[in-house]
């Protein structure tokens, strides 16, 4: 069984008319690419302009379903500011932006297919899917490995939130485990001492 | 070991997820992503993928993206959206205008990766 979440699931009011209902043909896709992303390693630090919030590090690897390292991952991530806000136009919470910080950060991975990131804890925040609805603290990751099918998009939560048992986008996947596995770990020894919080987060590409 | 589970890209995609051209893209690929009632899907990411690389557009306001592509009688593309879950893929007919449409009677054929 996929661990991945049905395009079809009304609790997430907006799947309703952008889900195909036709059942999907088979392809033969694209080869490997290799495309040499070149990053500057300080896209890695969302924290430089000193942005309020609890400066955290999220660091990992990225592998594929046999364990191996994926090299030469490019990583995008994206979030709220601390309080619950993007700096995005759309983003109509009223909640202050932090002049600060912009909410982006790339890197690609090493050899063993680590990764790490400096940044800062997102706010919660509510949206309109139903009454009330809050979407748990969590960071937007977007990875392209070296196939097509290593391209990933998935959101990182964090352990202890209670609001991940009201959201429907975390609920929307079906395993428990597999649900489980997109909440970082608390990681004492990837702590700065004295400075920052440690998670860590691995994540899983296909062959 | 499982794959780590898909979730959708949200509304907030354009923070993270820059827009670029496939390296070296000549031709102009390009169209409108609408919803199931024929609306245009403004938060929307097309990727196309080919031998050489890849690359992405946003969609706008009326649904329409565009971005630069290698020749190619055929593109493979990736797209995904505030209520998309999971990307779905389809594939154009290369440079051009190609409406994606995610449901109803003008759907798209989309294929399973």
């Amino acid at each position: 069984m996929s661990v991945h979440p049905p395009l079809d699931w009304p609790d997430y009011r907006s799947t309703a008319l952008r889900h195909p209902k036709r059942p999907l043909s088979p392809l033969s896709v694209p080869g490997l690419i290799r495309v040499e992303e070149r990053v500057d390693p300080g896209e890695a630090d969302l924290t430089t302009g000193e942005p309020l919030g609890e400066r955290i590090i999220v660091h990992g690897r990225v592998v594929d379903t046999d364990g191996r390292a994926v090299p030469d991952t490019l990583i995008e991530l994206w979030q709220a500011n601390a309080a619950g806000r993007y700096r995005h136009a759309a983003d109509q919470h009223p909640a202050p932006l932090d002049p600060n910080f912009g909410g982006e950060g790339r890197a690609v991975t090493g050899a063993d297919g680590s990764f790490r990131f400096v940044t800062i804890k997102p706010g919660a925040y509510p949206w309109g899917n139903h009454h009330n609805a809050w979407r748990p603290q969590h960071i937007h990751f977007s990875l392209v490995g070296r196939a097509f099918t290593q391209r990933l998009v998935t959101q990182m939560y964090f352990p202890g939130d209670p609001l991940q048992e009201y959201d429907p986008i975390f609920n929307s996947v079906r395993d428990a485990a597999a649900r489980e596995s997109l909440i970082a770990r608390f990681d004492l020894d990837g702590t700065i001492a004295d400075r920052a919080l440690g998670y860590r987060f691995d994540m899983v590409l296909r062959r | 070991m499982n794959e780590t589970p898909s979730q959708t890209v949200g509304p907030f995609f354009a923070i993270g997820m820059a827009p670029r051209d496939v390296p070296g893209g000549t031709q102009t690929l390009a169209g409108r992503v609408l919803d199931g009632a024929g609306d245009p899907v403004p938060d929307a990411v097309v990727e196309a993928w080919q031998d050489d690389g890849w690359g992405r557009a946003h969609t706008g306001e009326d649904g329409r993206w565009a971005l630069r592509i290698a020749p190619a009688e055929q593109v493979v593309v990736s797209v995904f959206a505030r209520g998309l879950l999971n990307r779905v893929v389809t594939r154009l007919d290369g440079a051009g205008e190609h409406e994606i449409v995610l449901q109803g009677e003008r759907e798209s054929t989309f294929y399973a990766v």
